[in-house]
């Protein structure tokens, strides 16, 4: 190849940008000598003269090639994701008051949503993995250490994107993901947590079941005239429903007791156990259970002929049968 | 003021603007932003600029063969690069009104 002034200079440009990747550079530099050749055809000058010393034009060349990545109009899952992060921002920012102090305090409040995020996310992570209901405090080292992670790593997140670090895609959607999860876990957190510290005593279904909270912790019902009990009697509410308690596992059919219309009391239940007998077992009118357990509903002869069928809206709902069943806790 | 940095920032968009009218070879883009009136726009950035916004798929190219000198690479927009110009027109006209009103004397 014969030496021109043309080819020199473009070797001397590829010379200062010898570091550039070799397909990078085989890219860039492709048509570099039609290039030159063009502006020496059309001027007198020399191409130092016209575009400088080569290291310069191979700096300005790196500067232009390698700047902001052109936009892709391709619509990628990563533009979706752009795009509504960016249009979440501005709906917040358009309805937060210019005001300077609201936006100072909204500043200073921002490492409180921090911690909260990493909180509310612990909370929900380990209400997962423990599987149960949780207080709101961390009662355990493993819970404890959880909420120690999210809340590190949430800081860490939140700290990262207001000190200015350039924006990656990946931990900007971890970031967002993260607010998410936290959000859903704010609402789950108010609508199941106990405040009181700890799992809830009854069942989540019980507590949802209207009878159940028209009961509250009423179990069964002694109606007494006179001083004397009464029995057999059927209540019904204001608007002529039968009032039914609901069955509740701790406290069965006393065994042999002949089955009763859901709202005629008292009902023949009992006490599974004693264990608490002491304290209220003077005034106490439900009877403990019998420790051994008969088979099956005995007739009892004592007992007065059953009326069938007391009244014809009472439907005979699901009630724990005579036979004792084997449950293993107790009352606390 | 330095209109040299104010230059790297729209570059892009420029580029595009000009081949939008016609397409073009590198040469031919350095002189025609240069009569438009941006008489410091380098002309390796020009070149670097087409070399990536052909890398990146903005741009189309083909060689057209010349009688007087070398083959000449023509570039011409497709249609991400029309897409890219059209947000960047729009960003710019955005922009510059934000800093019309900025800077209007009062």
């Amino acid at each position: 190849m014969i030496a021109t002034p043309v080819t020199e200079y473009a070797a001397a440009v590829r010379a200062a940008l010898a570091d550039v990747p070799a397909a990078d550079r085989a890219e860039l530099l492709e048509d570099l000598e039609e290039h030159l050749a063009e502006i020496d055809a059309e001027s007198g000058e020399s191409l130092e003269a016209r575009l400088g010393p080569p290291e310069r034009y191979a700096a300005e060349l790196r500067a232009a090639y390698t700047d902001v990545a052109v936009e892709k109009p391709r619509v990628t899952a990563w533009a979706l994701f752009d795009r509504t992060e960016a249009g979440i921002a501005e709906f917040f920012e358009q309805r937060v008051p210019e005001h300077p102090g609201v936006r100072a305090a909204l500043r200073d409040a921002r490492p409180m949503w921090w911690l909260l995020r990493g909180y509310l996310t612990a909370y929900v992570f380990w209400a997962i993995i423990a599987g149960e209901d949780r207080g709101p405090l961390p009662d355990d080292p493993g819970e404890f250490l959880c909420v120690l992670l999210f809340a590190g790593a949430s800081v860490w997140l939140g700290q990262r994107a207001r000190s200015g670090s350039p924006r990656r895609r990946p931990i900007a959607l971890v970031t967002a993901l993260f607010s998410a999860f936290a959000i859903w876990a704010g609402l789950v957190f108010l609508s199941t947590v106990d405040l009181a510290g700890g799992a809830s005593y009854y069942p989540q279904s019980y507590a949802e079941d209207p009878v159940e909270s028209r009961f509250g912790g009423t179990i069964n019902i002694y109606p007494f005239k006179d001083g004397k009990p009464l029995t057999d009697v059927q209540l019904y509410d204001q608007d002529g429903n039968p009032v039914n308690s609901p069955p509740l596992e701790e406290y069965p059919m006393i065994p042999g007791s002949r089955p009763v219309a859901a709202n005629v009391y008292p009902k023949p239940l009992c006490y599974q156990t004693d264990e608490d007998a002491p304290m209220d077992a003077v005034l106490r009118l439900m009877p403990v259970c019998p420790q051994t357990p008969e088979v099956g509903p005995v007739p009892d002869a004592t007992a007065p002929p059953a009326e069938q069928s007391p009244s014809p809206t009472t439907k005979p709902t699901a009630k724990p049968t005579a036979s004792p069943t084997p449950s293993p806790t107790g009352r606390s | 003021m330095d209109t040299t940095q104010l230059l790297k920032g729209v570059l892009d968009v420029a580029v595009l603007a000009v081949l939008d009218q016609e397409d073009s070879y590198g040469y031919d883009v350095v002189r025609r932003l240069r009569e438009a009136g941006l008489d410091d726009v380098g002309d390796a950035s020009v070149y670097g600029t087409l070399r990536r916004l052909f890398k990146a798929g903005a741009l189309t190219s083909y060689v057209v063969p010349s009688d007087e000198g070398p083959h000449r690479k023509y570039y011409g927009l497709n249609n991400a690069g029309r897409a890219t110009l059209a947000t960047s027109r729009k960003d710019w006209s955005t922009f510059a009104r934000t800093m019309d009103t900025l800077l209007e004397p009062r």
